[in-house]
C-alpha cells in the first residue's frame, strides 16, 4: 500500500491493482487540481519500484532546499541554463523534470536528456522511473519531442507525468498515456490530514487549500492576508465603493516586493471573486469566512455581469503573465476596466 | 516488462489494420504492380495507424520473400521494421531532430546504399515539427532521391507540410476510426487477453476514443487495471467519467426554473465526486448539442448517438425549449469549455459558466416583441432587465434573421410624433439580440440632428478611424430630408469618405442613409446657426463634450481647468 497518502483512494487502487497484475503502464498521466498530491504518489510509486524512499522524497520540490536552488536557478542567463538542463535526481533511478527558469517551462534541452537518459539502463534493479512535472508547461516545441519517447519508452523505464489539466495537452500525448484523474480531498479527509500534521489555524487552512493538502501546508497565512487586503482594497476600488486614492499605496508597495510574482495575487483575487458571486448568487461556502462582513457589503453593491467582467479581465491578465506584463500596470487598468458598474464604457458592447 | 495492449496489439500486416481501406487497397495494389513511390505522407488523427501503416509498408518493401504484401514476419529485415528501425528502415523522430543539421545528415545517409535490405525506408514521424529550413533543405532528396531510398513522413497536422514537400510526395489522409470495427477489435483483443467485457462496456470505451484506436485502447488498460479481468459498463463509465443523463437533466431542470443556486450545487456535487471538470464542460456541450438536433428533428434521429429510450428523453426535455435558446445554450457551453481549457481555476469558471447560463435567461420570439412594441403595451419583460442584456453576442447571427434597427414603422411614428427626441448620452449601440428583447428603450431613436456629431464621432472611433472621426468633429451635420449633409472644409473632407460614414451610419441606426459631402466652411455656418461664440468657448465645449474627456472625468473624478486650443 502507498503509505501516508491522503484521499483519491480509486486512483491509489487503481495503481495497487496494475502493480499486483503486473500490468504497470509505462506512460502514466496524473492529472488534477495543484496540491492534491500528484507528484508526491509518483515519488510514492518509485519508491515502490525502486526502494529508497528516503532519497527520493528528496526530490520533493516543495522541499526548502529544492525551492532555493530553483530560484538560484531564475537568475541564470538563458545559454547557462540550456547548457545544463534541469533535472533532480537523488536516486539514481529516479529523474525528475521540473518546470525551470523565471516563465517555469519545460524546455526542449530537457526532454532531449530525458531522450539520452531514457536509453541508459539502471544503476541497480530493473527499473527506472522519470518524472515529468508539470508537462502542461512544456512548450509546443518540447511537448513534440516528447512524444516517441513516450509511446515506445526503453523496456525497463517507468514515465509518470504530471498536469492540472489533462485538456491542455496536446491530443497526441494524452492518447498515449494511460490517464488518473486526482479529484480535491473531501472536507473529513481534509480535518483529518491537517490533524495529522498539526498545522495551526486548521479551519481557515481547510478553507483555503480547497481540497489541496499540498496548499493547506505550504500556504502562508500571514502572506495570504497581506495580499487579500490589497486585492479587497482593488475589488473595493473597482466596485466605485472606495477611491481610487486608498489603492494607490498598496499598488505601490506591490511594485516594490520585486521577487512576488502576480500569479500569487491573481489566486486570491479569484478566490475573492468566487466568494463574492457565491453571496450574490446565493448558497454554498464562501472560502473568506473571516472577512465576511466585508464582502458582504461589497457583494450588495455588484450585480453578476459585473463579476463575470471581472473574471474575463483577470483571465486576460492571467493569459498575458506569460508575456511578462507590468504587474502594477496591469492591476490599474483592470481597475479601470472595471470601475463605474452600470455605465459601460463606449467602445463594449453589453454582452 | 508489461507493454500496454496499443503497443503490443500493434497491427503487423495490412490485414490487421482496422479500417483505412483506401490506404491499405492502394498501398497493396502499389506493391503488387511494382509502382512503389519514393515519397509518401501520411496524415491523420492520433491513434488511426499512420506510423503502424509506415511500419508494414517498411515490412512489405524489405522482406526477403521480395516485396510482397504478407510480409513474412520472422525474416531478419521484417523483425528490424517492427522494432522502429536499425540499418534499413531509419525511423526519425522529427519532433526532436527538426533542424537544418539533422537534414544534412540525413541527406548524406540517403546517399549510402541499405545495409541489407531491398530499399532504405526513412520512415519521419511528427513530421509537422521540422522547420521551414529543414524542409527546404530536404526537397532536391524528396525529389529525386536514390532508387533505394523511399521517404515516409507521417504528421497529425498535414497543413504544416509545406506545398513543395507534398507535392513531392503522395499524399494519404487516415479517418476517424468507425465506432462498429472498434468495438469489433476491442472484443478480439479482450478474448486474447482472457479478459470478459459485455458488449456496453466496450461501446462505452470505444466512444471515449473518439475514432482513435490508441486512446480506446489506453482507456481499455486503465479499465482492466481498475476493474480487473471482468469488465461491465457501469464501472467503465463510472471509471471514464461519463455523465449520466440525469445530471445533465438536472442543469436544464435549473435552467427552466432559473435557479443559479442549483447550478452551484451541481459543481459542488461533481467536485465531491471528483469528477473532471473539464470533462463535464465537453459533455455540457454534447448535451445541449443533442437537445438541439432533438428539437430540430425529433426524437426518431439517428443524427444522436444514443439508445431509444434516451433519444425519447431527450426530446422530451428538448420541447421545453425553444430552438433559439438552445443554440445560445450550446454556444455558451461551447464558450465555458473554451474557457476551461485553459484555465488554473476551472471550478471557479464552470460555475461562472454556469450562473451565465441561467441569468441568459430566455428570449421572446420576435412576433410576440414586435406585438408588444406595437400595441403599446410595455409589459415587464419575464427576465429582469439585466438578464435580457446577457445575451451573448456570437448567437446574434441564428436569432435575428433580419432586424438589426428599428422598424419602418417605428421610424414612422417617431416622425409623425415630431418632436426631436430627447438627446441621450452616447451608448453603445444595440446588439442585434438586444434589439431582439422586449425592452421599448433599447429601441434606436431616430438621432437628434445636434446628435449626429457625436454619435459619428464615438462610433467612428469604435470602428477604428480615428481621422474620420476627427474630420466629422470639425464638420457641420445636418440630417435634411432623410439625407445626411456633412458641410466640412476642404482639407477636412478628404478623410470623409462616404463608404465609411455609411459604415459608421449604419452602426448606429442599423440602416442606411444617403450621406452629401459639402465643401464649404464648417465653423462659419455653424456659428450662424448656434450662438455665436468667442472661439475659446467653442473648444472647451468640445473638449468637455469628447466621450474620452467625459469617461476620464467619471473615473477619475477629475475636475478640468483649462483647455488649450492647439489651433491657435
Amino acid at each position: 500500500m502507498f503509505e501516508g497518502f491522503w484521499g483519491n483512494a480509486a486512483v491509489l487502487q487503481a495503481l495497487e491493482q496494475m502493480l499486483s497484475q503486473g500490468r504497470l503502464a509505462q506512460t502514466l498521466l496524473f492529472s488534477g487540481p495543484e496540491g492534491v498530491g500528484k507528484a508526491t504518489l509518483a515519488r510514492r510509486l518509485g519508491a515502490r519500484l525502486l526502494g529508497h524512499g528516503e532519497l527520493i522524497e528528496r526530490d520533493d520540490l516543495s522541499l526548502p532546499e529544492n525551492v532555493e536552488s530553483m530560484a538560484a536557478r531564475e537568475k541564470l542567463p538563458a545559454d547557462k541554463r540550456n547548457d545544463d538542463p534541469m533535472v533532480v535526481a537523488t536516486h539514481p533511478d529516479f529523474l525528475t523534470f521540473p518546470p525551470d527558469g523565471p516563465l517555469r517551462q519545460i524546455s526542449i534541452q530537457q526532454t532531449r536528456l530525458l531522450k539520452d537518459r531514457a536509453q541508459f539502463m539502471p544503476n541497480k534493479g530493473s527499473r527506472r522511473v522519470f518524472l515529468i512535472d508539470h508537462v502542461d508547461r512544456a512548450n509546443d516545441q518540447a511537448a513534440n519531442s516528447l512524444l516517441k519517447t513516450l509511446e515506445e519508452p526503453p523496456d525497463h523505464l517507468v514515465l509518470v507525468m504530471t498536469a492540472e489539466n489533462a485538456y491542455d495537452l496536446l491530443p497526441t500525448i494524452r492518447s498515449r498515456a494511460v490517464p488518473f484523474q486526482f479529484a480535491p480531498l473531501s472536507r473529513e479527509e481534509m480535518r483529518e490530514f491537517v490533524r495529522a500534521r498539526g498545522l495551526d489555524q486548521p479551519d481557515r487552512r481547510i478553507a483555503l487549500a480547497a481540497g489541496s493538502p499540498g496548499r493547506a501546508v505550504s500556504l502562508d497565512l500571514d502572506a495570504y492576508d497581506k495580499r487579500r487586503t490589497a486585492m479587497l482594497a482593488l475589488l473595493r476600488v473597482a466596485a466605485g465603493v472606495a477611491p481610487f486614492g486608498t489603492w494607490v499605496p498598496l499598488s505601490e508597495a506591490i511594485a516594490r516586493s520585486k521577487s512576488e510574482k502576480l500569479d500569487l495575487y491573481l489566486t486570491v483575487l479569484y478566490g475573492l471573486l468566487r466568494d463574492l458571486l457565491l453571496l450574490v448568487q446565493g448558497g454554498g461556502e464562501i472560502r473568506n469566512e473571516d472577512i465576511r462582513r466585508d464582502l458582504e457589503g461589497l457583494a450588495a453593491r455588484i450585480q453578476f455581469a459585473w463579476i463575470r467582467q471581472a473574471v474575463a479581465r483577470v483571465d486576460e491578465i492571467a493569459m498575458l503573465i506569460r508575456r511578462n506584463i507590468q504587474k502594477t500596470i496591469a492591476l490599474d487598468a483592470l481597475i479601470a476596466d472595471l470601475m463605474g458598474p452600470g455605465t459601460p464604457r463606449p467602445g463594449t458592447t453589453v454582452s | 516488462m508489461y507493454q500496454v495492449i496499443a503497443r503490443k496489439y500493434r497491427p503487423q500486416t495490412f490485414q490487421d489494420v482496422v479500417n483505412q481501406e483506401h490506404v491499405k487497397t492502394t498501398l497493396e495494389n502499389a506493391i503488387t504492380q511494382n509502382r512503389i513511390a519514393h515519397g509518401y505522407i501520411f496524415s491523420g488523427q492520433r491513434g488511426t495507424g499512420k506510423t503502424t501503416v509506415a511500419r508494414i509498408m517498411a515490412r512489405c518493401v524489405n522482406c526477403v520473400n521480395g516485396p510482397t504484401t504478407s510480409p513474412c514476419g520472422v525474416c531478419a529485415n521484417c523483425v528490424e521494421a517492427s522494432s522502429g528501425g536499425g540499418m534499413n528502415v531509419i525511423e526519425i523522430d522529427a519532433a526532436s531532430n527538426r533542424g537544418i543539421n539533422e537534414m544534412r545528415e540525413l541527406n548524406q545517409s540517403v546517399r549510402q546504399r541499405p545495409a541489407s535490405a531491398r530499399f532504405k525506408v526513412f520512415i519521419v514521424d511528427e513530421a509537422h515539427q521540422i522547420t521551414t529550413d529543414a524542409f527546404n533543405a530536404l526537397l532536391k532528396t524528396i525529389e529525386e532521391p536514390p532508387e533505394w531510398v523511399i521517404f515516409i513522413l507521417c504528421t497529425t497536422e498535414s497543413h504544416k507540410i509545406p506545398a513543395t514537400i507534398a507535392s513531392r510526395c503522395q499524399h494519404f489522409s487516415f479517418r476517424s476510426v468507425d465506432f462498429e470495427d472498434l468495438t469489433q477489435r476491442m472484443a478480439w483483443i479482450c478474448e486474447q487477453e482472457g479478459i470478459e467485457a459485455d458488449p456496453e462496456a466496450l461501446a462505452v470505451l470505444a466512444a471515449a476514443g473518439e475514432g482513435s484506436v490508441r486512446d480506446s485502447l489506453s482507456a481499455l488498460d486503465q479499465a482492466i487495471a481498475c476493474c480487473g479481468s471482468k469488465l461491465n459498463a457501469a464501472d467503465v463509465r463510472a471509471l471514464l467519467g461519463a455523465f449520466s443523463i440525469e445530471l445533465l437533466e438536472k442543469i436544464t431542470g435549473a435552467l427552466a426554473e432559473s435557479d443559479s443556486c442549483r447550478m452551484l450545487e451541481v459543481v459542488d456535487e461533481l467536485e465531491r465526486n471528483g469528477q473532471n471538470l473539464q470533462h463535464f464542460s465537453r459533455e455540457l456541450a454534447r448535451y445541449f448539442r443533442n437537445l438541439l438536433v432533438a428539437r430540430i428533428s425529433g426524437a426518431e434521429t439517428r443524427l444522436i448517438a444514443a439508445s431509444a429510450a434516451q433519444r425519447e428523453k431527450l426530446a422530451a426535455i428538448a420541447r421545453g425549449f425553444s430552438e433559439e435558446d438552445l443554440t445560445r445554450y450550446l454556444q455558451l457551453s461551447l464558450d465555458l469549455f473554451r474557457d476551461l481549457q485553459f484555465s488554473l481555476q476551472p471550478r471557479f469558471h464552470l460555475e461562472i459558466g454556469l450562473v451565465r447560463l441561467v441569468h441568459a435567461g430566455r428570449l421572446l420570439p420576435i412576433e410576440k416583441a414586435l406585438a408588444q412594441l406595437e400595441t403599446g403595451v410595455r409589459e415587464s419583460p419575464p427576465a429582469p432587465a439585466p438578464r435580457v442584456a446577457e445575451a451573448p453576442p456570437p448567437t446574434r447571427a441564428p436569432a435575428t434573421p433580419a432586424r438589426t434597427g428599428p422598424s419602418p414603422f417605428e421610424l414612422d411614428r417617431a416622425k409623425k410624433a415630431g418632436g426631436s427626441p430627447v438627446s441621450r448620452p452616447p451608448e453603445p449601440q444595440s446588439s442585434g439580440a438586444n434589439a431582439l428583447a422586449p425592452q421599448p428603450s433599447r429601441v434606436p431613436e431616430p438621432v437628434g440632428a445636434g446628435d449626429w456629431r457625436q454619435k459619428l464621432h464615438s462610433a467612428l472611433m469604435e470602428l477604428g478611424m480615428p481621422f474620420t472621426a476627427d474630420a466629422v468633429e470639425n464638420a457641420r451635420i445636418a440630417e435634411v430630408k432623410g439625407e445626411l449633409q456633412v458641410t466640412a472644409s476642404k482639407g477636412d473632407s478628404l478623410a470623409l469618405r462616404p463608404e465609411d460614414l455609411n459604415k459608421a451610419v449604419a452602426h448606429i441606426t442599423g440602416r442606411e442613409m444617403r450621406i452629401r459631402i459639402v465643401i464649404g466652411d464648417p465653423g462659419e455656418t455653424l456659428q450662424s446657426l448656434e450662438k455665436p461664440v468667442p472661439d475659446e468657448d467653442t473648444a472647451t465645449s468640445r473638449a468637455l463634450s469628447n466621450p474620452e474627456v467625459q469617461r476620464f472625468r467619471e473615473v477619475f473624478g477629475g475636475e478640468i481647468r483649462k483647455v488649450r486650443n492647439l489651433k491657435e
